[in-house]
């Protein structure tokens, strides 16, 4: 072990480790602007200068290697006025306001100016390169904030190997130019961000529109992590997907989704829509590189998974969708007994009775289930349970998570006429095997995913004309993209902007649907939406049978819990009664899959830290 | 890291400073620190900012806007950066003006206090003239001057309008009787005609030195 004397103070320091370094470590600052942990070295800014005893002469610590004996004195009345210079040269081409600057307080360079007491009134002030550009993606660069550290150039050249970054002087002015001049995406840049990290200055910053909507930096700087509901840890497991390390990955996965095969094939992928990479070309497909890492990844998940002993508390899930048997198995990992009671004949919720078998195989959820159940997890089907109930036979603590199985009738005429179906009833009767008759043709009404699932599973069926109205113009539509683009290729009549009226039926049997062009439409602050109609815009829609899939809210009868809107009153996933919690869409209305389970694993969390007041 | 740029990568000016001719250091000096911030690597502080300050605070100085600190401000750079930069040829630079400060001291303190450059080398501390009694009226200095400030037509004495030029001394070397001068801008004016007048036809009365100002013998 290396000793060395700074400032009279014995500190200790690595063999081969620079002064400044070691320095730093053991608590002893010296100034310092160029040198950065992650780069190397190059002692340019001089302003961690210090003198060696039997040493001529003035050395930059940052590029002196550490030796034993070293008695090193980082202040004297000629290292400060070098060092105070060197700090004034930097300043006089550089802004002398710093409140406007977006860096102003998280500024290097500013708390060097405060810490070395130095202002620009001594120095002429000296013009400097005043280039301001927004035109690449991602970040702002703002050549007049650049003070010519070059940590930068160092990122890019030494860290990443990609050197796109360089220094070049023209008309007597140093500055950090781009290979090949023009934009960074001409000098193949990578965008990895490397570079705007490393700044001190306000010169490379991330754009103010990319932060705005986050609350810290960090989540802002990956979006992918912090969009997720569940915050799956992305970066993490698609780094390990590109070494190839699939079982890796799956573990990174299921520390926050018991599910991930599952969310492979269906999830909505909030990650992708936020991804830093679609403001350069598009966005990773994540989703199908979680598909890579669920298919090919081993059971290595089950050796990273923490259990804890037995806490000898018992607690009782209702809904076995994938908000409930989330929680259950982050439950039984804490070490409480966990019983789950479905009331269909069959676990899995809305995977198994709400999405389509075409998008979702059944046998990719039940071998995930399986997994939940061997985590320790019992599993009750066909027992409908009210939380009152299993408080009476003395389980600790119940979690609601019944999800929303009530599809919603429009409150219109007509809407109960024989032939109309909800969504839900709809998508259940087909995935027990009981197949509705539809008729030649079907009309839904709605414009969500769970509408193309329906449209998809009737053209499946054969239908034959399958038409989509709904409120929303084509493009501010909730069903995702591809689920729209997949329905028009296969011929389904999508009519855009419309309301309904009511429905009739006429002599034929066949179900017409009074519809009204939508001029205007609006959600107030209370939620409740407000549609101004074209005025004589009226039309007919006609079909064998008209379907609702226009919403669902959870079917709680029985349940004595306070209810706004028909959804459950929670407050921290604890709903009104005393030991009764809940989760998932039963208190979201519906989301999505990601969001359940999120939802299941954070009520699962607030379950295991209340258990001090059982 | 250390850069292993030399003195000698410094070409479009000699070096060093000859008193023949260079004539003035304060301009030399100003000649040779553009050279050297259009040279360097641009890494270093001492090298990078200390050129572009010194370069600055030179230029005022040449330009006639000097400071009574300012030769104590080159004075201190250039000792920072003969401790500090990176390359010999920053060191060699701020070396050759330290000298120069010692050596040619009375020059600066000319140009600082006076405004004036005895050599008249330094052009916004002079007045560019047309001899009267040179001129043979070619009109190339006409051609050549970027800001039109020289009147004149074939067989007329050409006159500069020293409201308008910015002493670029373009038109010095392309006049082939050298009749375009400089005088001190502190000094007497030069008499000259108001208006272009046919070559050989003024005659410049003499200048009674101290009885401008209307005083008397």
């Amino acid at each position: 072990m290396i000793k060395i004397t700074i400032d009279n103070k014995i500190i200790a320091a690595k063999e081969g480790q620079s002064v400044l370094s070691a320095a730093l470590e053991a608590g002893v600052y010296i100034p310092h602007l160029c040198h950065h942990p992650s780069l190397p070295d190059i002692g340019e800014c001089k302003l961690c200068i210090v003198e060696i005893e039997g040493r001529d002469g003035i050395h930059t610590s940052c590029t002196t290697p550490a030796e034993d004996g070293m008695v090193i004195r980082t202040r004297s009345e000629r290292i400060d006025s070098l060092r105070k210079l060197s700090m004034e040269l930097m300043l006089a081409g550089h802004p002398s306001e710093c409140t406007a600057c977006p860096k102003y307080g998280q500024c290097e360079f500013q708390s060097l100016i405060q810490y070395i007491g130095v202002s620009d009134t001594r120095l002429r002030k000296v013009p400097s390169n005043n280039l301001y550009t927004e035109e690449n993606p991602l970040f702002v660069r703002d050549l007049g904030r650049c003070v010519l550290c070059g940590r930068c150039v160092r990122a890019c050249e030494d860290v990443r190997g990609v050197g796109v970054l360089g220094f070049k002087t023209r008309d007597g002015r140093t500055e950090i130019s781009i290979r090949n001049g023009g934009l960074l995406a001409d000098g193949d840049c990578r965008f990895c961000g490397a570079c705007v990290e490393v700044c001190p200055t306000g010169a490379l910053h991330d754009k103010n529109e990319l932060l705005r909507s986050y609350g810290t930096k960090e989540s802002a700087l990956v979006p992918c992590r912090s969009k997720c509901p569940a915050h799956t840890d992305v970066p993490r497991y698609v780094a390990y997907v590109r070494e190839g390390d699939f079982s890796e990955a799956l573990a990174v996965i299921r520390e926050k989704a018991p599910f991930p095969h599952t969310l492979s094939l269906v999830c909505m992928r909030f990650c992708e829509d936020a991804c830093r990479r679609g403001c350069v070309n598009e966005a990773i497909s994540i989703r199908d590189i979680k598909r890579i890492a669920a298919e090919n990844g081993t059971d290595l998940w089950k050796s990273r998974a923490k259990s804890s002993p037995s806490t000898g508390r018992k607690v009782s899930v209702i809904g076995s969708g994938p908000a409930g048997l989330t929680a259950a198995y982050y439950l039984a990992r804490k070490g409480h007994t966990v019983d789950v009671y479905e009331k269909l004949p069959k676990a899995g919720g809305m995977l198994r009775y709400g999405i389509p078998g075409y998008r979702l195989p059944e046998e990719v959820f039940e071998s995930e289930i399986e997994d939940i159940l061997q985590a320790g997890v019992r599993l009750h089907v066909n027992s409908p349970k009210t939380p009152q109930e299993l408080l009476n036979e003395g389980t600790d603590a119940v979690l609601v998570a019944v999800g929303a199985h009530k599809g919603i009738r429009l409150p219109i005429e007509g809407n109960d006429l024989p032939n109309t179906y909800t969504a839900v009833e709809y998508l259940r009767n087909a995935a027990l095997g009981s197949i509705t008759g539809l008729g030649d043709s079907v009309l839904i009404l709605g414009g969500g995913n769970v509408a193309f699932d329906v449209a998809g599973v009737a053209h499946r069926n054969g239908i034959k004309r399958i038409m989509m109205a709904c409120l929303e113009p084509r493009d501010a539509m909730t069903a995702g993209k591809e689920e729209i683009e997949e329905g028009l290729g296969y011929g389904l009549e999508l009519y855009n902007g419309k309301t309904f009226l009511r429905v009739v039926q006429n002599e034929e049997g066949k179900l017409s649907v009074l519809c009204r062009d939508v001029a205007e439409l609006s959600v107030d602050d209370s939620g409740r939406m407000n549609i101004v109609p074209v005025p004589d815009s009226d039309q007919w829609l006609t079909a064998d049978s008209v379907i609702f899939a226009v919403g669902q809210k959870p079917e709680l009868e029985g349940f004595e819990l306070e209810q706004n809107r028909g959804l459950l009153v929670v407050n921290g996933h604890r709903s009104s009664v005393e030991k009764v919690f809940a989760c998932g869409d039963s208190v979201t209305g519906t989301l999505s899959i990601i969001h359940a389970i999120a939802s299941g694993r954070e009520a699962a969390s607030a379950i295991d830290l209340s258990r001090r007041g059982w | 890291m250390q850069c292993n740029k030399m003195i000698s990568n410094i070409n479009g000016i000699g070096f060093p400073y000859s008193g023949e001719r260079d004539r003035c250091s304060v301009d030399y000096v100003f000649r040779l620190l553009d050279q050297l911030r259009n040279t360097l690597c641009g890494k270093g502080v001492f090298c990078r900012d200390a050129a572009s300050q010194l370069y600055s605070i030179v230029g005022s100085i040449r330009g006639g806007e000097g400071k009574s600190g300012d030769v104590g401000l080159i004075r201190e750079i250039c000792q920072a950066s003969l401790q500090l930069a990176d390359c010999e040829m920053t060191r060699e630079a701020v070396k050759e003006i330290l000298s120069l400060l010692d050596t040619d001291g009375e020059n600066w303190d000319a140009h600082i206090t006076r405004r004036r450059c005895p050599s008249l080398s330094c052009e916004s501390l002079t007045i560019f003239y047309i001899d009267p009694a040179v001129c043979d009226g070619c009109g190339k200095c006409t051609d050549i001057c970027p800001e039109s400030a020289i009147d004149g037509s074939p067989a007329l004495i050409h006159v500069i309008d020293r409201e308008v030029c910015t002493r670029c001394a373009a038109c010095e070397p392309v006049c082939p009787v050298s009749a375009i001068k400089r005088a001190d801008v502190a000094g007497v004016p030069p008499k000259t005609p108001d208006a272009p007048v046919p070559v050989g036809s003024f005659k410049a009365e003499p200048v009674r030195k101290g009885l401008r100002k209307g005083l008397r013998p």
